[in-house]
């Protein structure tokens, strides 16, 4: 299709879109909205507020949950060392270290516990902390 | 404020006559103006919606007609309000299927069929071209292409430079060219 063409096309689109409105029609209605009183709307419906307000709900959301997070996140880089290490040891080795976690939990709540006391929930769940 | 005697009062004579109140000058500007903003419209992909879109075009234009300052016609400047008017219509409606394009038939009044049919078909892929366009290379297309208007006046009522204006329209040529091969 050339330019010519193209602009002669053009030219007509809308066509018949303009053809079904009915202008008198059109007229009236746009008059009879212009009558109707303005309703202002209250400042808390003012599109800046609203933004602001959703704006402060995301930061308060997303700083919370960021703190969460933070919280119970181990850095992948502070925990590939010791994954790597743990990799390497024998499964004797692993006895003995998970003895030893076992002993500072002895230490920190006061309640005696050791490698064969947990369930094999919790030992799944200590084996994840591990590997961060 | 009363209207000039004799002749056809001008859009600035019935702008002035709306702001001083006048409802009938109001009515005489959406009459003298409707059908093109429908077309303009209708092209931009507004199917059915187009009597309510128009009617919402006018009803923004009358609200605000103090930020009109002449730098471009009535008509362009309407035009343009009745392009923000289409996209906040779109934004609400997004969940809906795609706007259709105009398919309802009208009456045949040319001679051939078959030149006529062969006719709507291309201006139907022509529309569903240029309503594929970016926003502001098909409202510079449209008021180019289909309103006749200037450069300076499109640039006036899209807030932009007549330089920029050229190239939307050269890029929107140039795009629709290459789809409609």
């Amino acid at each position: 299709m050339n330019q010519e063409e193209l602009e002669r096309i053009a030219a007509r689109l809308g066509e018949r879109a303009a053809a079904r409105l009915n202008v008198d029609r059109t007229a009236a209605a746009v008059v009879a909205r212009l009558r109707a009183p303005v309703r202002t709307a209250h400042w808390w419906e003012r599109p800046a507020v609203l933004k602001m307000a959703a704006a402060v709900a995301l930061m308060v959301g997303g700083g919370t949950v960021a703190v969460k997070t933070l919280r119970h996140t181990v850095p992948a880089e502070a925990s590939a060392p010791v994954i790597a290490s743990l990799q390497a040891l024998s499964s004797d080795e692993l006895e003995e270290v998970f003895d030893s976690l076992a002993t500072d939990a002895t230490v920190n709540e006061g309640a005696p516990v050791g490698l064969h006391d947990l369930t094999s929930e919790q030992l799944r769940e200590l084996l994840q902390r591990m590997e961060g | 404020m009363t209207l000039p005697r004799g002749g056809s009062p001008s859009d600035a004579d019935l702008i002035a006559a709306w702001r001083a109140g006048d409802e009938a000058a109001a009515a005489e500007l959406v009459k003298r103006h409707a059908t093109a903003v429908a077309r303009f419209l209708g092209a931009a992909g507004a199917g059915d919606d187009v009597e309510d879109l128009v009617q919402e075009t006018f009803f923004r234009a009358f609200r605000k007609i103090d930020s009109y300052r002449g730098g471009a016609s009535f008509r362009t400047w309407v035009i343009a309000i009745g392009s923000n008017a289409l996209k906040d219509a779109r934004r609400r409606l997004r969940r809906r299927p795609a706007i259709p394009l105009e398919t309802e038939e009208i009456p045949d009044e040319r001679t051939d069929p078959h030149a006529e049919l062969v006719g709507q078909e291309a201006e139907e892929r022509v529309a569903r071209c240029v309503q594929q366009l970016p926003r502001m290379q098909r409202d510079v297309f449209l008021l180019r292409a289909q309103q006749g208007m200037d450069y300076e006046d499109i640039a006036g009522a899209l807030n932009t430079t007549v330089g920029a204006a050229r190239v939307h329209f050269h890029h929107a040529l140039k795009r629709l060219k290459e789809w409609l091969v």
